[in-house]
């Protein structure tokens, strides 16, 4: 009786092409909408994974802001956006007492230059930081290619360690190490080359490819005073990067205002775009939600249409034998195949986008088993609950009344 | 023991608090093998004692014996069992399913049938072939002449081995030649052994048949008995084998 009703249902379908397309339209845009959205979320979450497994798992960052107003649930909040490209709130003593805690095996302050990084006049994509020797370590899918990093006997020198990116700009397959580079006004020597990790996030991977040291002194001059946007800090083997990561923020809570620094690991940052995501995942949810609502009220609507036009046919069902429960289920069937088609319309048009979005950005959407069973239970679940009244009035109807109906 | 036995059986419509009875107090009783018409005039009660004999519908009061079993009290879903494996309808307008194929119509009651009956595919080519109709399987029903549109309905009722075949009216929408032809094919179902009722307002279609019930204003009038007699119509034999379910 099963695969009657659903050949049936195909039939009864293909009879009516054109309505049966105009009904699933809104179950294809509610579908597709949730899962592009969800395949794009997918693919920031392992661009993110993928930039974080780039740190070490016992690497964590100090950066001024309160990171909390974000990931909490949105709590009310007085602190300031802009902290989190401040320089003025992080200074030199936070590095000097993180470096005195147990359990940290270096800290180092992080502050970016706002300068070109040329050669000859052509500019580079290099994204200039100056920090203390050592913080290289600090990256261990970052290596060092050529030359040497940066030392404390750099200290306010014009060098520069080049990234991947911004040396093959600059100099292609030369060697840049010996050679110079222009930073603002200033003519630097290339003391080091970098390698970036082969396997990088694409969106925020490019970081890696394009990063470039100067000495901290050597920034400070450029920029006319002491900044520092972040402070890099590993923690010792053998300790809990979490603890230690605790025991930054209680020292750091004795100079600063609840608010004013964070402390982020790499949980911490995934996070945060969870949070993001879930907060932009309900939104989108909820306008899918509508569009479901408006392609359900459509499937009711034509399986209504469908069931008085089909009168003289429950009528025969009925005189050859059919029960109302088969008749309820053969068009339950049929909405459900309605339904089940917008959705499967729906993930094809999503797999479209994910395709474009995939071809037109540098992120990488994933379309996940979880997101098809969604689709198809979604799709299946508007069937059922919006074919069941016609189904129901389809079941009910009276055998010699449906007979006559013309 | 008869096959159909309806004593005092009464169909009452009722409707703000005015009652109109379509059938008064019937008794009526057929045996197994007879072919029997019921001729009566529009609006005598012939349709709706046929879609009581049939369990399309339900007496207010009486009592309804089929082949052996008071149907009288039993639920719709039994209802709808004994309609599939006992009752094959055949109807003055065909009612086929438009958008599906001559087999796939003829396999429809089995689709809802328990009854083991063998490969389903073969069994309804094999009663499309009693009809004539082997040429024909995969035509949709638009496809078909009249006649053939009526054969296929008797296919559909016979498909399942029921033990009654009834008949409202079916020869109403063909043309003569093919109207003797259809009623041809309902005696050859008879001979063959079949519980045949069918139900006419013509009685030259009715005298086809072994015995004619008279109904009027929702009462049997009479019997009449044309063993005895021959048929008025003239029957020529449409198909050279002999039918058989």
């Amino acid at each position: 009786m099963f695969f009657g009703a659903l050949k049936m249902a195909f039939t009864s379908i293909a009879a009516h092409k054109a309505r049966a397309f105009l009904t699933t339209l809104g179950v294809i845009i509610g579908v597709s909408s949730v899962i592009t959205l969800l395949a794009i979320g997918e693919g920031l979450k392992n661009d993110v994974k993928q930039t974080v497994g780039n740190f070490g798992s016992q690497v964590f960052f100090v950066i001024p802001g309160d990171l909390g107003a974000f990931t909490s649930g949105g709590r009310t909040t007085t602190a300031n956006p802009a902290n989190f490209i401040s320089g003025d709130i992080l200074t030199t003593k936070d590095v000097a007492a993180i470096r005195r805690l147990r359990g940290v095996e270096k800290a180092f302050p992080v502050t970016i230059i706002p300068e070109t990084v040329r050669k000859d006049g052509q500019p580079s994509s290099a994204m200039l930081a100056a920090t203390e020797p050592g913080a290289l370590g600090i990256f261990p899918a970052v290596t060092l290619s050529d030359g040497r990093d940066i030392t404390s006997l750099d200290s306010n020198d014009n060098v520069v360690v080049l990234g991947d990116r911004p040396a093959e700009q600059l100099f292609e397959d030369d060697n840049p190490v010996g050679d110079t580079v222009t930073i603002g006004q200033e003519t630097f020597t290339v003391v080091g080359k970098l390698t970036a990790p082969e396997s990088i996030g694409a969106l925020t991977g490019s970081d890696f490819e394009n990063i470039s040291f100067i000495p901290f002194d050597t920034g400070t001059r450029l920029i006319g005073n002491e900044q520092i946007h972040r402070i890099g800090v590993k923690a010792e083997d053998g300790f809990d990067s979490k603890n230690v990561a605790e025991a930054v923020r209680e020292d750091l809570a004795t100079r600063h205002e609840e608010g004013d620094v964070s402390v982020v690991t790499p949980d911490d940052m995934l996070d945060l775009l969870s949070s993001l995501l879930s907060t932009v995942a309900s939104a989108v949810s909820a306008i899918a939600a509508i569009s479901l609502l408006v392609g359900g009220i459509g499937i009711m609507n034509i399986m209504l249409v469908s069931v008085t036009e089909r009168t003289r046919e429950i009528g025969i069902r009925k005189a050859v034998g059919a029960t109302k429960w088969a008749i309820m289920i053969q068009f339950l069937i049929e909405a459900i195949v309605v339904s089940a088609i917008g959705g499967g319309l729906g993930l094809g048009l999503a797999m479209i986008g994910v395709v474009i979005v995939d071809l037109k950005t540098a992120l990488v959407p994933a379309i996940t088993p979880f997101m098809i069973t969604l689709a198809v239970g979604v799709s299946v679940g508007v069937g059922i609950i919006f074919g069941l009244a016609p189904a129901i009035s389809a079941a009910r109807k009276d055998p010699i009344e449906a007979l006559r109906y013309e | 023991m008869a096959l159909i036995e309806l004593v005092t059986v009464t169909k009452e419509y009722r409707s703000d608090h005015v009652s109109f009875a379509a059938l008064h107090e019937i008794n009526l009783s057929i045996e197994k093998g007879e072919f029997v018409t019921i001729m009566g005039p529009s609006g005598s009660g012939k349709s709706t004692l046929m879609n009581i004999i049939g369990l399309l519908d339900r007496s207010t009061s009486g009592k309804y014996t089929l082949d052996g079993r008071e149907v009288q009290k039993l639920g719709d879903r039994a209802l709808a069992r004994e309609r599939n494996e006992n009752i094959g309808f055949v109807f003055q307008t065909f009612n086929l399913l438009p958008r599906v194929s001559v087999l796939d119509n003829v396999l429809l009651p089995l689709i809802y049938s328990r009854k083991k009956i063998g490969n389903r595919g073969d069994r309804a080519k094999e009663v499309l072939g009693q009809v004539g109709l082997s040429h024909r399987l995969h035509y949709r029903p638009n496809q078909l002449s009249g006649g053939e549109k009526q054969r296929v309905a008797i296919a559909r009722a016979l498909v399942n081995k029921p033990t009654l075949l009834l008949a409202d009216e079916p020869t109403g929408n063909l043309d003569s030649k093919t109207g003797q032809e259809i009623l041809k094919l309902f005696q050859d179902l008879h001979k063959g052994g079949s519980t045949v009722i069918l139900v006419t307002h013509d009685s030259g279609v009715a005298a086809a048949a072994q015995r004619i019930i008279k109904i009027q204003d929702g009462q049997i009038e009479g019997r009449t008995s044309k063993e005895s007699t021959p048929p008025t119509t003239t029957l020529e034999p449409v198909h050279p084998k002999k039918v058989r379910l």
